[in-house]
């Protein structure tokens, strides 16, 4: 028993020392960010712009940032991650703030009436971008946050190098790189013309939001309230009819400092990639309503 | 407790402890001990489970008991049949029922009448079908005279409970682990230098080879209607890993974790993806529950001692059998089917026991018939498995249908296939390699690099263990705890 226990032992303190040589893996490798740099950027303190943007492929698809910065005359810059759900869109911006010069404004694109359903994949309470998260743990708060998100194990995650990282960090290969100047821009593309059933009719029932994400959604704006941030609640465009039930429900959340935004309706195939998200074409004008929306009330 | 947890890491150790420290002197207190760690580590799952452990526990400890008082045999057989009735009946409620009254209620729908039976939101208790057959290999044993029935109720329960088999097995036969609960057992440093080792690889085989090919195979068997063939077949042989992985590497683990307490399990998988034929892959696959039902159905049913037809029958009632016991779904019963189907040329032609020994022993590399033989095993192997990992019969038509098509002939269009998903390539190899060069022993890393020095065995456990942390997904469920 005895040479048992000392054989673990040793094998544990080597194990352990070994796993020390794993920190230039986790520090100096190339971070696989799959063309996406803009979170370690942000975590790096290098974006400080004026006009900030989250929200998932929505917000992604809805708003040029070019044309906004060029109409604007200011700095403005796209945050927004496809299958991002409020709760990971305010992890997004907690550490914006916390780590960048404060915006002038954030704008908020919000999903459909599934933003806060919690039976929706995205916003399941156990969904979260996780995938994003993943190569970039030499960031503390990132390895903070995979534990608290259950993706690490605390105990091992203090222990071992090697539990924090995983075969993503093994990319020997130098990472792809990606205009970031104005975050994402919308995608390119036309959907092929098609009939869609108009005559669904809509229900929005409270009781399936998921407490998370609707917290995130009011600490966003609280956030933002709180440190004199301007910010914009604006609608996302999609190829059918708007839910006014769930437009009921999202004016309801919106606090007296929040503005709210409601692009509406557009029903021109030719302005969308796909059923759910605009291309440039419609990007284009649903930015332009967005500018005329800043302007008329001066929010900046 | 899952075997790939933190929790198992924590509660492993703790239960090593006391069991070496502190109760080391009293084997009651042992048994105990092994009882009570087994009685958390299922509770870890669900408490509200406990109870049905512990009622089979108890009917059989009774049965038990009260067989070894009777002689007339009427009486005999009617205290092994309550036995079965209660053991089975709990597997066929918790496991059987929805799908046999939705079955009924389809055939009256198929004809015409809608019968509107309702089915029930049952829980499937966690490794009920492993238990009840555990419990009823006592029972039988006990009536057949083969054993001699227990006084020892805390050796009984810890013998039903035993942690390290008791919701995925090995399915262990009461003739041999039950004895070893009476034993004194005595700390030996190889045999738990040789568990820790085997713990090692099946904690590999889970986390890395399974794991990662259920990344591919998820994703294809799930989207099965945008794939073509060859992307089907693919996934097919990805599942065909994901399930040796998954379960091999369970009772590794299972069997790994007995030696540091001093028991020894019986061999549950012994290298099937070398098998020449589809015979000799049942003898290495989940090897505990088919000598189960060889022992407790097979030759009750008359074996193969009748003539072609009664052996071709109870062929076919064994693998239907085992289909079924796997999973209450009618694709599990055709994968049965399909085995019998493949088993079927060999029995007929009597080449059903002609591969018995190791596959290319005392050389390096197969010859070119073995490497067909095994070629064309692994085959048709991959082709049942379809049958098994399907939601439905539906979708494991529309998969074969594919796969035996020209698409089988174009490239794979999985969006998996790409970037980092493919470093499980090399790992595979890296996997099939370790394993034929240990396919002579009780498994893949029980031999290898072990006449080396010490720094290069334990650079290879250095490696493996690094594979682990670095491929380990989230912690996954065992496959077969749904069985």
């Amino acid at each position: 028993m005895r040479k048992f226990l000392i054989t673990c032992l040793i094998f544990g303190t080597l194990f352990f020392l070994y796993d020390k040589v794993f920190l230039i893996v986790r520090d100096y490798f190339p971070i696989n960010h799959g063309g996406d740099q803009r979170l370690s950027l942000l975590l790096e303190g290098k974006l400080n712009k004026d006009v900030v943007i989250i929200g998932s492929s929505r917000g992604e698809s809805s708003i040029n940032v070019k044309i906004l910065e060029d109409s604007l005359n200011i700095d403005c810059y796209n945050l927004s991650y496809r299958g991002a759900s409020p709760e990971f869109q305010l992890f997004v911006l907690n550490e914006y703030l916390k780590r960048n010069n404060e915006p002038k404004l954030v704008i908020k694109v919000i999903d459909d009436d599934f933003e806060l359903d919690k039976a929706d994949t995205l916003t399941s309470d156990r969904y979260f971008r996780n995938d994003i998260l993943t190569p970039l743990v030499r960031y503390g708060v990132i390895r903070e946050k995979m534990i608290e998100k259950g993706e690490k194990n605390l105990i091992l995650s203090n222990l071992f190098v090697l539990h924090q990282i995983s075969k993503t960090n093994l990319n020997f290969l130098p990472p792809k790189k990606k205009s970031t100047e104005y975050g994402t821009l919308p995608m390119e593309g036309v959907m092929k013309k098609t009939t869609f059933d108009d005559s669904q009719i809509f229900e929005y029932e409270k009781e399936l939001e998921s407490p998370k994400q609707l917290e995130s959604l009011m600490y966003i704006q609280k956030l933002c309230n709180d440190n004199d941030i301007e910010l914009i609640l604006a609608t996302s465009v999609g190829f059918r009819n708007q839910n006014f039930k769930w437009l009921e429900r999202i004016t309801e959340l919106i606090s007296d400092k929040t503005f709210f935004f409601d692009f509406g309706i557009n029903k021109d195939f030719s302005n969308y990639f796909d059923y759910g998200h605009l291309n440039e074409k419609g990007s284009e004008i649903y930015t332009n309503k967005l500018i005329q929306f800043i302007n008329s009330r001066s929010i900046l | 407790m899952l075997f790939n947890s933190i929790d198992f890491a924590l509660f492993l150790p703790i239960v090593f402890v006391l069991y070496w420290f502190v109760t080391a002197h009293n084997l009651k207190l042992q048994n105990v001990l092994i009882a009570i760690a087994s009685y958390v580590f299922y509770g870890w799952w669900d408490w509200r489970f406990l109870f049905l452990i512990f009622f089979s526990t108890i009917v059989d400890y009774s049965i038990g008991r009260l067989l070894s008082n009777e002689e007339n045999e009427n009486n005999r057989k009617i205290l092994l049949w309550i036995s079965i009735v209660v053991n089975l009946g709990f597997l066929g409620f918790f496991k059987y029922y929805n799908f046999f009254i939705s079955s009924f209620s389809d055939a009256f729908t198929f004809f015409g009448q809608n019968i509107g039976i309702r089915t029930l939101g049952i829980v499937l208790p966690v490794g009920i079908s492993f238990y009840t057959f555990q419990t009823l290999s006592y029972t039988i044993d006990v009536y057949r005279r083969n054993l001699k029935p227990t006084n020892d109720f805390i050796a009984f329960t810890a013998f039903v409970s035993f942690f390290p088999q008791l919701v995925a097995g090995p399915i262990e036969r009461a003739t041999h682990l039950l004895p070893q609960f009476y034993k004194k057992r005595r700390f030996d440093y190889n045999l738990a230098v040789n568990g820790m080792r085997q713990i090692l690889w099946g904690l590999f085989k889970k986390m890395v080879i399974a794991d990662n090919c259920a990344v591919f195979a998820n994703d294809i068997f799930n989207n099965s209607e945008s794939y073509n063939g060859s992307t089907l077949f693919l996934g097919s042989v990805f599942f065909a890993f994901q399930i040796y992985g998954d379960f091999s590497g369970y009772s590794d683990i299972a069997i790994g974790t007995s030696r540091l307490f001093g028991f020894d399990l019986m061999k549950n998988f012994a290298f099937p993806y070398f098998s020449r034929d589809i015979a000799e892959f049942w003898r290495r696959w989940h090897i505990s529950l088919s000598t189960w039902f060889r022992d407790y159905l097979y030759i009750p049913l008359g074996g193969s001692r009748g003539g072609v037809w009664m052996k071709v029958r109870n062929t076919f009632v064994i693998f239907i059998v085992s289909g079924l016991w796997h999973g209450a779904n009618w694709t599990f019963i055709v994968w049965g089917f399909l085995n019998a189907l493949y088993f079927l040329p060999l029995l007929l032609s009597n080449r059903n026991r002609s591969n018995m020994g190791v596959v290319a022993e005392g050389n390096l590399l197969p010859n070119l018939r073995e490497f067909i033989s095994i070629s064309l095993t692994f085959l048709l192997t991959v082709l049942a498995w379809i049958f098994f990992r399907a939601s439905d019969l539906k979708q494991a038509f529309q998969i074969l249908g594919e796969i035996f098509s020209i698409s089988l002939f174009s490239l794979p269009n999985a969006i998996t296939f790409k970037g980092l998903n493919l470093l499980i390539l090399p790992i595979i190899l890296f996997f099939f390699l370790i394993e034929w060069l240990g396919r002579d022993t009780e498994f893949g890393l029980e031999k290898v690099f072990l006449d080396r020095p010490r720094f290069m065995r334990w650079g290879l456990y250095f490696f493996i263990t690094t594979l682990i942390f670095l491929f380990s997904t989230q912690e996954k469920t065992f496959i077969y705890f749904q069985f």
